[in-house]
């Protein structure tokens, strides 16, 4: 049905402040693409550039084949669900729904059928003649999305919908965005900083900073290889652990533990190593590098240890282990990763340096 | 405030009763002075009704202008009150809403300017410009007009700035989505902004319709014909009688019913009024 194709697309204010940069992404027919970066990453910027809110400096924004860099927001085809859910105070909830298609000239009964429709789909239909500051935040929410949804626009914006709404109804939300998405098959654009968030709702993930684009792909592509440091940070929670490390020809040195191998396809030096926390694994013999934990956050489920290594230059990283293990702080672990699940970045450029880890191997490192 | 002083409480009453009773009690007067024949007046100021009961302000009502010693029946300058104090109030509303629309929500070269130099005739009165203002008037043949009765005074910054502020609190997202919705600006305007200016049109009504109604200065100079008296000046030319008694009966008749109009829209709009000053429906 539709598709959306971004090509250079820049903001820059006047100010010389440059929002987005350069930027190229293609959407395809029906996917749901989530922009997520933290705030002033330019994700809000981009969508409101799309929405036809923000004026685009320059490049090219085409929906299906259409350019629309200089159509007004109404003309676009799209629907956009905000933030604080901006329904008209003193329209009835039908009204709220009905006002875009009433501006569209939209005949009356098929105006009645589509919001009729809209309201089930959502639950709404008991709520029709009340006003918005009669509803709750989860309802307000709900009559934001079906006012999208009647349109039957050939784009859905979302720009941080859900972030108003507290967490249980937030989980509720998303899951039922999702659905809807699937059944309507539209192809939706959506912001968020939330990473858990972008990760379950996305078919596409883009990753943002500083206006620029890190790293598309799906989210697991995203998660099993971030691009940059930034990716690999910004990514999955808690955070990636980023430790020091020296590329030697033997091997890779970090603290007083060394990973043997073949090391001749990167550059000597410093090197950041990524550590997931939930592929750290506990280790009674033979650990790669041991830690002593200086606090534990106790999730339920899950149980995280925020540690420091014992070296001469302790460094802070964090480790996820099942609810009940029995750990105290002050215990002195030995830690162990499958050298698949480890990443190599450059200091410097912080890429990813995709380093081949069957070049790694095991050493049995004895500790005193 | 929570007092649990019951001095402090004692004190505040008498205090605003002392208040009330300022406030009230030259209205008193001139409702009992409506009551007596107008020989008593010689003697002394009554306090306590008269047996004339309503029939001063049923002569008054009825009658043409030789009973009140004016050029005009009250029933006409009550008219002309009318006109002029909801021309100025409308066209007071209409201009400024409009102003501060457009100062506002568009984005056009020299808005601030325009937006300062509306605010700065907050500084300039219909009284300190009221010389200029009638060369003007005079010039354009406006003279003994509604049109010059009123136009004058049209222009209000107050109002604006009053509706700029109201303006300033709309969520920038509700514009979008009414972009987003299809809405120009003109839809915009009539679909969400004035609908949701209601309560505070209907403050702005009440207070700029006492201020037409109240008038005196400007209509004073500006009509020289009978026919455009208002009802403010009609009190002060039944005073001016040459050789003749004042009645004052009439005269505080004639003030009881130019203070009506006023207290029958304060009373009508109270509810919106007062929710136009405290409440924020968004």
């Amino acid at each position: 049905m539709s598709t959306l194709t971004l090509t250079n697309i820049a903001k820059s204010y006047a100010n010389g402040y440059q929002a987005v940069q350069q930027l190229d992404l293609d959407i395809n027919d029906a996917e749901m693409v989530v922009l997520v970066g933290p705030s002033g990453c330019g994700k809000s910027t981009l969508l409101r550039m799309i929405a036809g809110l923000e004026e685009i400096t320059s490049g090219e924004l085409v929906i299906d084949g259409q350019v629309v860099n200089h159509l007004e927001p109404g003309e676009r085809d799209i629907a956009m669900v905000f933030q604080n859910y901006a329904l008209y105070p003193h329209m009835t909830v039908y009204n709220n729904m009905a006002y875009g298609l009433r501006n569209r000239k939209t005949p009356k009964d098929e105006i009645h059928r589509l919001v009729t429709e809209a309201a089930e789909m959502l639950e709404l239909s008991e709520l029709l003649d009340r006003k918005p500051k009669e509803l709750s935040g989860g309802q307000r929410q709900r009559v934001a999305m079906g006012r999208a949804i009647v349109r039957e626009p050939k784009v859905f914006l979302f720009d941080e919908p859900l972030s108003n709404l507290d967490a249980k109804l937030r989980v509720q939300m998303r899951i039922q965005i999702k659905k809807l998405q699937r059944r309507l098959a539209t192809t939706s654009i959506y912001v968020t900083h939330d990473q858990v968030e972008a990760m379950t709702l996305a078919d596409k993930l883009v990753v943002l900073n500083k206006g620029n684009v890190e790293q598309v792909g799906t989210p697991l592509e995203i998660y099993d290889n971030p691009a940059s440091l930034f990716v690999a940070t910004f990514i999955g929670s808690p955070a990636m652990n980023i430790l020091d490390a020296i590329v030697k020809p033997e091997g890779i040195e970090f603290g007083t533990s060394l990973l043997p191998g073949n090391t001749q396809l990167i550059n000597l030096g410093d090197v950041k190593l990524g550590l997931r926390p939930e592929h750290l694994q506990i280790v009674e013999h033979n650990p790669l590098f041991e830690v002593e934990v200086d606090l534990i956050e106790a999730l339920g489920a899950d149980l995280l240890l925020y540690c420091n290594t014992l070296d001469a230059q302790p460094q802070a990283l964090v480790v996820r282990v099942q609810g009940h293990a029995v750990i105290h702080i002050g215990d002195k672990l030995g830690l162990d990763i499958n050298l698949q699940d480890l990443h190599l970045f450059d200091p410097i450029t912080a890429k990813n340096l995709y380093f081949d880890s069957n070049l790694l191997q095991k050493k049995e490192v004895i500790y005193a | 405030m929570v007092e649990r002083r019951p001095l402090f409480k004692l004190f505040c009453h008498v205090i605003l009763i002392f208040g009330i009773l300022a406030i009230a009690l030259p209205v008193w007067l001139a409702l009992v002075a409506t009551t007596h024949e107008n020989n008593v007046f010689a003697t002394g100021t009554p306090l306590w009704f008269g047996d004339l009961g309503l029939s001063v302000f049923w002569d008054l009502l009825s009658s043409d202008s030789s009973f009140n010693n004016s050029a005009l029946p009250i029933t006409h300058m009550l008219f002309n009150s009318f006109v002029m104090a909801l021309t100025i109030t409308l066209g007071k509303l209409s201009i400024s809403i409009l102003s501060a629309y457009a100062v506002v929500f568009f984005r056009f070269p020299g808005r601030m300017l325009a937006f300062w130099m509306i605010f700065f005739t907050l500084m300039l009165p219909v009284e300190v410009r009221i010389m200029p203002t009638f060369e003007v008037i005079t010039n354009l043949n406006m003279l003994n007009s509604f049109s010059g009765l009123t136009i004058p005074l049209i222009a209000s910054a107050t109002a604006t700035f009053l509706f700029r502020q109201f303006f300033l609190t709309i969520p920038q997202e509700l514009i979008e989505a009414a972009r987003i919705d299809g809405a120009g600006p003109i839809k915009f305007f009539f679909d969400i902004l004035l609908p949701l200016s209601r309560t505070n049109i209907a403050a702005l009504f009440v207070i700029t319709f006492i201020y037409g109604w109240n008038q005196y200065l400007w209509p004073l100079l500006i009509t020289t014909d009978a026919q455009y008296y208002t009802i403010v000046m009609g009190i002060k030319q039944m005073l001016g009688v040459v050789d003749g008694i004042v009645e004052w009966n009439k005269i505080m008749a004639t003030t009881i019913i130019a203070m009506l109009p006023p207290v029958v829209v304060v009373i009508a709009m109270q509810k919106a009024f007062v929710k136009g000053l405290v409440d924020t429906e968004k």
